[in-house]
């Protein structure tokens, strides 16, 4: 233990310990700041994609009343989109091996797992082409409805997020192919590793509440609400009543 | 190679001092000394094989149908903070990361609520 913070005090506090970048400054945060970044990335992009995620669950139900199809019962296809969101979670898992393979200098198997990675990324790429095709086919496109409009605003973006990781992947396995990345560059690693998960956990959060949860529980809320609206807008007139 | 070295023994040092050690000190905290093996990962990632599998049985599945989104929300938390929690690390790592991506999910959350309150209760405009 004393050793070790003795090295630490040697060599400087603000770089990540084994992740080989000892030229780097101490930081005031003792934090590697590309680190930090890329998690204050991800928060703005929660931000991004839960405002998507939100239009997408007000706008889907609402274009029924409007009389203009196809409608998400009719033409999300579950089984299909489950393989879809497997071969994510199979794409994080590759890419967790491929950052403990650089952390162990292991350079054959940073190689697999960043391909076997961007291969998964790239048949999920493909099974959302696929699905897009078919529901243009089908008549959905972005303007057909509101479900339209804000289902291939809120998959589209996500499918953008995967094409960046994809890329990036692709780019790190060139690095890697002309030894460019060794144990001390596992940073480098990781940080994409960061963004592919989370690209992965928007993808959770979409399969349950666009494909998973039914359409007719969201109309049935909305029933609920616009019941439930009037009285609870007189219990609050009343209040502010009392109170005023 | 000194490195090398170097970083093991203070990621067993530093992280043993535990997480969200202050800024100035001498600790490099966002080290990866007490990641989890391969062997955990695969693990994880039958877990979340499973979950998702469960998750699609239980919407064909006409019996569970009255608690079907609350099952499906809590499935989906699970295996969002799994992979945040292992595969991203945030379990391991410096506490000022979680603090940092927590709060972003946090105003994420408040939006996709406010957001429906305001559509779905839209007839509590008080006129």
């Amino acid at each position: 233990m004393a050793q070790a913070l003795e090295l630490e005090r040697t060599h400087g506090a603000g770089h990540d310990a084994g992740d080989g970048h000892a030229d780097h400054p101490p930081t005031s945060t003792g934090l590697d700041h590309r680190k930090l970044l890329m998690w204050a990335f991800l928060a703005s992009d929660c931000m991004f994609f839960g405002s998507l995620i939100a239009t997408y669950m007000i706008y889907r139900g609402r274009s029924e009343s409007l009389g203009t199809g196809p409608f998400p019962h009719e033409i999300l296809d579950i089984p299909y989109t489950s393989v879809s969101a497997f071969v994510l979670l199979m794409s994080s898992l590759t890419m967790v091996l491929a950052l403990a393979a650089i952390q162990r200098n292991d350079q054959r198997g940073l190689r697999i797992w960043l391909f076997a990675t961007a291969l998964l990324g790239s048949i999920f790429l493909g099974g959302q082409y696929f699905e897009f095709s078919e529901f243009v086919h089908e008549g959905l496109t972005l303007q057909t409805n509101m479900f339209g409009a804000s289902f291939f605003t809120l998959t589209g973006f996500h499918g953008t997020h995967v094409t960046i990781g994809v890329i990036w992947l692709i780019t790190l396995l060139f690095i890697s192919l002309r030894g460019g990345l060794n144990a001390g560059d596992s940073l480098d690693v990781e940080i994409a590793g960061l963004y592919w998960h989370f690209v992965d956990i928007v993808w959770i959060v979409i399969f349950t509440l666009v494909y998973l949860i039914p359409y007719d529980v969201v109309e049935e809320a909305e029933e609920a609400a616009a019941t439930l609206g009037p009285a609870v807008a007189i219990f609050g007139q009343r209040l502010i009543g009392l109170v005023g | 190679m000194v490195q090398g070295a170097h970083g093991e023994a203070a990621d067993r040092g530093v992280m043993s001092a535990g997480p969200g050690t202050k800024p100035g000190t001498n600790h490099s905290v966002d080290s990866h000394g007490d990641h989890p093996g391969e062997l955990v990962y695969i693990k994880i990632a039958v877990i979340l094989t499973v979950i998702t599998a469960i998750e699609v049985v239980i919407y064909y599945v006409d019996a569970v149908a009255s608690f079907l989104v609350p099952m499906l929300i809590v499935l989906s938390i699970a295996k969002f903070a799994i992979v945040v929690g292992y595969f991203m690390h945030l379990k391991f790592d410096d506490r000022r990361f979680s603090y940092m991506f927590v709060s972003g999910l946090l105003i994420a959350v408040s939006v996709f609520l406010a957001v429906g309150a305001l559509f779905f209760f839209h007839a509590f405009a008080i006129t």
